[in-house]
C-alpha cells in the first residue's frame, strides 16, 4: 500500500473516515494505520479525520491526532514548517468545529512531570504521590 | 478419553474379572493449566476505545502506536458531565475543560513524552565513579604491589638491540636489515 499514488492513498483514508456510521474504534484503527506509513497526512485527510472525530464525539482524539502529525514531521525545523503549513490549510475546519490546537491550550510545552516508576525518585515525590504512609515506605 | 486396560492390553485382561470397561469421566490429562488473565483487572473499569498495540486492554504511550487501547482514567463524576457536553458543539468547551478531557484520555502529551528527564546525570555519575574507582585501584597496584620490570623494556635498550641486529644480521632478507640502507648509513625511505 505504500506504493500507491498519492491521490489513491488519500482517497482510501478519506473514504473510510467519511463514513457516517463510523465508530470510535474504527477512527482509531484508521488513524493508527495512517500513522504506520512514512507519510505526513495531506490536509484533505486531516480534515476528514477531524470530522470523523467530531462524529464520534471525542475531542481529545483530535488533539492526539494533531500531535501525531507533529510526530510524523520529525524534529525541529521540519515541524515548524510542515506542521504550520498543515494547520494553516486546515484552519477553516478547526474554526468550524471549534477545535483548539495544542499550541492554543498550552500543551505544546511540557505541563506535568510524571516520574518513571522503575527509576530513582526524590524524597518529596513519595509524599506527593501518597506513598509515604504505606507499609514499607516509611523513612 | 482414554481406553480401558482390557482393550489396550488384551492378553492381560482376565475374563473372569470385569474391570471397568467404560470410562465415564472424560478428563484430558495434561500438565498445562491456563493462567488467570489479569488484563481486565488491570484495565480497572477504564473504557476500551481501540486496538492499541496488541489488542490487549493495556495503556501505553509509544511513538509508533500513538492511540492506546484504553482511556487513561476511569470515568468518574468530574468527567461524565463533560462527556455529555462534548457531544454538543465544541465551541462551548472552555480551554480548561478541553485540557481535562485530554488528561482523562491520555497520560502524557507529546511534549511531555519527548521531554528530557534528567536521569542521564544519575547514570553518567555512576558510570564515571565506577571507572574512577577502577583507575584508582589500578594506580595503587602499579605503585605499591607489582615488582620492578626488567631493563629490557627501556627505550635505550630496545634501540641498542636493533643496532646489534643491524650489525649481526647484515644481508638477511628479514628483520631490520631489510629496511636499512648500508651504503648511506641510514634507514631506507
Amino acid at each position: 500500500m505504500e506504493k500507491w499514488p498519492a491521490d489513491r492513498f488519500d482517497k482510501h483514508f478519506i473514504d473510510y473516515l467519511s463514513r457516517p456510521e463510523i465508530d470510535g474504534w474504527e477512527v482509531r484503527k484508521a488513524l493508527s494505520e495512517l500513522h504506520d506509513f512514512d507519510v505526513i497526512p495531506a490536509p484533505k485527510v486531516v480534515e476528514a479525520a477531524l470530522r470523523a472525530c467530531r462524529r464520534v464525539n471525542d475531542y481529545s482524539l483530535t488533539l492526539r491526532f494533531l500531535e501525531a502529525i507533529k510526530i510524523k514531521c520529525g524534529t525541529g525545523k521540519n515541524r515548524e514548517l510542515v506542521y504550520g503549513y498543515i494547520i494553516d490549510q486546515v484552519k477553516p475546519v478547526l474554526d468550524e468545529l471549534g477545535i483548539s490546537t495544542p499550541e492554543d491550550l498550552g500543551l505544546h510545552k511540557p505541563e506535568l512531570f510524571i516520574p518513571q516508576a522503575e527509576y530513582w525518585w526524590e524524597r518529596k515525590w513519595y509524599k506527593e504521590y501518597g506513598y509515604d504512609k504505606k507499609p514499607g515506605y516509611e523513612f | 478419553m482414554s481406553l480401558s486396560k482390557s482393550v489396550l492390553l488384551p492378553r492381560l485382561a482376565v475374563n473372569a474379572v470385569i474391570s471397568r470397561a467404560i470410562q465415564t469421566t472424560a478428563k484430558a490429562q495434561s500438565g498445562h493449566h491456563i493462567e488467570y488473565y489479569w488484563g481486565h483487572e488491570r484495565a480497572a473499569g477504564r473504557e476500551i476505545v481501540g486496538h492499541g498495540v496488541s489488542g490487549e486492554p493495556t495503556y501505553q504511550d509509544r511513538l509508533d502506536y500513538w492511540y492506546p487501547a484504553l482511556r487513561f482514567r476511569v470515568d468518574d463524576a468530574t468527567i461524565s458531565p463533560l462527556r455529555q457536553k462534548e457531544k454538543s458543539d465544541w465551541k462551548n468547551l472552555t480551554p480548561e475543560e478541553k485540557k481535562l478531557l485530554y488528561r482523562y484520555s491520555f497520560k502524557q502529551t507529546l511534549a511531555e513524552f519527548e521531554a528530557p528527564n534528567g536521569y542521564w546525570k544519575l547514570i553518567a555519575s555512576i558510570c564515571f565513579s565506577v571507572l574512577s574507582l577502577a583507575t584508582f585501584y589500578a594506580v595503587l597496584l602499579n605503585h605499591f604491589v607489582y615488582p620492578a620490570i626488567p631493563p629490557t623494556f627501556d627505550n635505550d635498550y630496545k634501540e641498542a638491540a636493533v643496532e646489534r641486529m643491524l650489525v649481526l644480521e647484515k644481508g638477511q632478507f628479514l628483520g631490520p636489515a631489510k629496511y636499512y640502507d648500508y651504503e648511506n648509513n641510514r634507514w631506507k625511505k
